[in-house]
């Protein structure tokens, strides 16, 4: 059985990283020539000596877990398997093959061709460490941060060697080539390393670790060992990049036994500005997964906060708009004991297009009810938007308001994070965000309604979340004056 | 200050695209919006993080402009002040690599990115767009002091100039050799890289600089 390279990656970035897999097998001993879909190998005559060519096609074909690439022609093939299993503790590849026909001895040195190529493309994308004293300041915190900072990912990995370029080496293939600042950090509070990315190569690093506080080389060297199983990477881009990448849940109000989290998704903030939050309550290992927004990664995160998805109850979309379609889909085959919550319009939507999940929508009538998780009841406040019925959940355990479409803000690229920190700024995106989607007379009731609630978190659809009682307080009347 | 741009936004609120605005103002150097006058307090907030200058110009129209109006309406007086005395001003300029008045030790300089953040980010900001457009010929032809900005594949490189003639340049943390910078040269010129071009009189590199050429 072959060694297999394992990488700190998760399998959809280091098939991102191998790029064009066809081109693996060049350098092959035997391989004289090879194209995007065919190759030529020389192999010995059957009588006499001497060599002859033959050209065999290729194909490459994509499976969940494997990348096949089959050359044949005739009776003579090689098929080679790059094996890409994101174990969740790193992506383990295994190359293997087999062949038929005077072709067949070339295998085992193209596994092996093979394998050496998939080690020197990892190998050239890992950052290289060419550190200069500013930005060692520059990560220390030391230095002014360039105006255009924007936080643009947020997730946790598994580190297997050295954190802080395997850290680099994930934000460069997953969010591409940038100048970004990254803070890694552990879930105990002990561990706390920030690197600069200044395109591939890693030029300032910052550790606060063990009570020690150390810049450059020796902040690498002692953030170098990884603090315990998964560590956090928050980083922004100095550029003021566009794409925001935040799959890693954030708590943003309860505690043990009861919380409520938040993940922000994916989003390309150049078109329109619009960041979808999803949400999850969580109460006594119950669950209501709202507004779930992307794919397999979103369903990853919950995975993280739910631990078993058959614990979720509700699956909540306060609207089925486009954001949530994906997460829908993706969460129905794993979410097997769940409810899919949906005011009536949008669950009609959905049964049309969605047949399978029809039997399982539990329709919200337009007047308030709740949903019980746990101990808690959490109490769903009907509104309109966009013309339709909508739906927020308020939960008084954390006096959050998940607000769904009614509210949210726009976010123009460089102006998201997590929290809002400028009530100014931020009722301003709000406002033309309300202006432009709700019902004026509608939002006008939902208003009064909300403000007889305490609520001390906005957990709006989109853009940042408002904290603070005062601040949801002078948002609210601002929106009664403009609205 | 020329005519700017102008991009009628009207009827779609705040969900703009804002990737597009910050392509054409780039190359343009200002733009006129038209927007629902409820949009416009989130455009000047997003332009001025961004660096750009907002002016409201009316109920719902804002300029965006790369460098403050002042300047450029200073700059554009120039051009046409150095057009107006050479009407046969060629249509495009190039940049020359001085290599008999190289100077290693300001290269040295501005390879430092302390000095870059705390100098040369600081001062007067003389134009921002593309390698292309009169104000920027105007400004190679004025023979003052220039610290170019290029950033391409996601690399700055810093050139000091005098006028068009390259004296010094680097990337941020390494110093480069003229020919280096002649390749650097070379690819702006036939790239869409976003170019800052900074007034180094007021550094001390290019003080330097235009003393070592004796200006």
């Amino acid at each position: 059985m072959p060694e297999p390279l394992i990488i700190p990656l998760d399998a959809d970035s280091v098939r991102k990283l191998l790029g064009n897999v066809a081109a693996l097998v060049r350098g092959a001993p035997g391989v004289e020539e090879a194209g995007d879909d065919y190759i030529v190998v020389s192999v010995p005559r059957l009588f006499g000596f001497g060599h002859r060519r033959v050209k065999l096609s290729l194909r490459v074909y994509e499976a969940r877990e494997a990348v096949l690439i089959i050359m044949r022609s005739g009776v003579d093939s090689i098929v080679i398997a790059v094996d890409i299993v994101d174990t969740g503790e790193g992506t383990h590849i295994v190359v293997s093959g087999g062949g038929s026909g005077r072709v067949a001895k070339l295998v085992d040195p193209m596994v092996d061709t093979v394998m050496k190529n998939i080690r020197e493309r990892i190998s050239a994308a890992h950052p290289r460490v060419e550190l200069v004293e500013s930005d060692n300041k520059l990560a220390a915190l030391e230095e002014p941060l360039p105006p255009r900072t924007t936080l643009v990912y947020y997730d946790s990995f598994t580190p297997i060697r050295d954190v802080p370029t395997e850290a680099g080496l994930r934000l460069l293939a997953v969010m591409g080539i940038d100048d970004y600042l990254a803070e890694i950090t552990d879930y105990r509070g002990t561990y706390l390393a920030r690197i600069v990315l200044r395109g591939n190569r890693l030029t300032g690093a910052y550790a606060e670790i063990g009570g020690k506080k150390v810049r450059g080389g020796d902040a690498l060297e002692l953030a170098r060992r990884p603090p315990g199983h998964r560590v956090r990477v928050k980083a922004w881009s100095l550029t003021g990049s566009s794409e925001i990448l935040l799959y890693e849940p954030e708590q943003i109000a309860g505690g043990e036994g009861h919380a409520v989290y938040w993940i922000g998704g994916s989003a390309k903030l150049e078109h329109g500005g619009l960041a979808p939050n999803s949400y999850i309550v969580l109460d006594n290992y119950e669950a209501a997964i709202i507004d779930p927004a992307g794919g397999e990664r979103m369903t990853n995160t919950a995975r993280g906060v739910v631990g078993d998805l058959e614990q979720v109850r509700y699956i909540v979309a306060t609207s089925a708009e486009a954001d949530v379609d994906e997460g829908l889909r993706s969460l129905a085959s794993l979410a097997v004991r769940a409810s899919f919550v949906l005011p009536s319009y949008w669950g009609a939507q959905l049964a049309s297009v969605n047949w399978d999940l029809a039997s399982r929508v539990q329709l919200l009538p337009e007047r308030e009810g709740s949903l019980r998780i746990g101990r808690t009841d959490l109490r769903v406040i009907p509104s309109r938007a966009r013309g339709a019925p909508v739906a927020s959940i308020y939960d008084p355990a954390t006096k959050t308001l998940i607000t769904g479409p009614v509210l949210g803000a726009v976010t123009p690229p460089g102006m998201w994070s997590i929290r809002a920190d400028d009530l100014d700024d931020y009722a301003d995106a709000v406002i033309g965000y309300v202006r432009h989607t709700v019902c004026r007379n509608e939002f006008r009731e939902w208003l009064k309604k909300v403000k007889k609630l305490d609520i001390e978190i906005l957990a709006p659809r989109y853009g940042p979340v408002l904290e603070g009682r005062r601040n949801v307080e002078k948002l609210l009347q601002r929106l009664e004056k403009e609205i | 200050m020329s005519q700017a741009t102008r991009l009628d936004y009207r009827g779609l609120g705040p969900f703009l695209p804002y990737g597009n605005i910050e392509r054409i103002l780039r190359d343009a150097g200002s733009i006129e919006l038209s927007l629902d006058p409820d949009a416009a307090p989130l455009i000047e907030k997003w332009a001025s993080k961004r660096g750009y200058h907002a002016y409201r110009r009316g109920e719902g129209v804002v300029l965006l402009s790369l460098i403050p109006v002042e300047a450029a309406e200073k700059a554009s007086a120039a051009a046409r002040a150095a057009s107006a005395a050479a009407p046969q001003a060629p249509e495009k300029i190039e940049i020359v690599i001085d290599e008999k008045a190289w100077r290693t030790d300001l290269a040295e300089r501005i390879a430092n990115v302390t000095y870059i953040i705390s100098a040369v980010l600081k001062a007067p900001m003389l134009y921002r767009g593309p390698p292309r457009s009169p104000a920027y010929r105007a400004l190679l032809a004025s023979k003052k002091p220039l610290l170019m900005r290029i950033s391409l594949n996601a690399t700055d490189y810093f050139v000091l100039m005098i006028g068009n003639r390259v004296v010094a340049a680097a990337q941020l943390g390494a110093p480069l050799t003229p020919q280096q910078a002649k390749s650097i040269i070379e690819q702006l010129e036939s790239s869409d890289a976003l170019i800052t071009i900074y007034d180094a009189s007021s550094l001390e590199v290019g003080r330097e600089a235009a003393k070592a050429s004796g200006g």
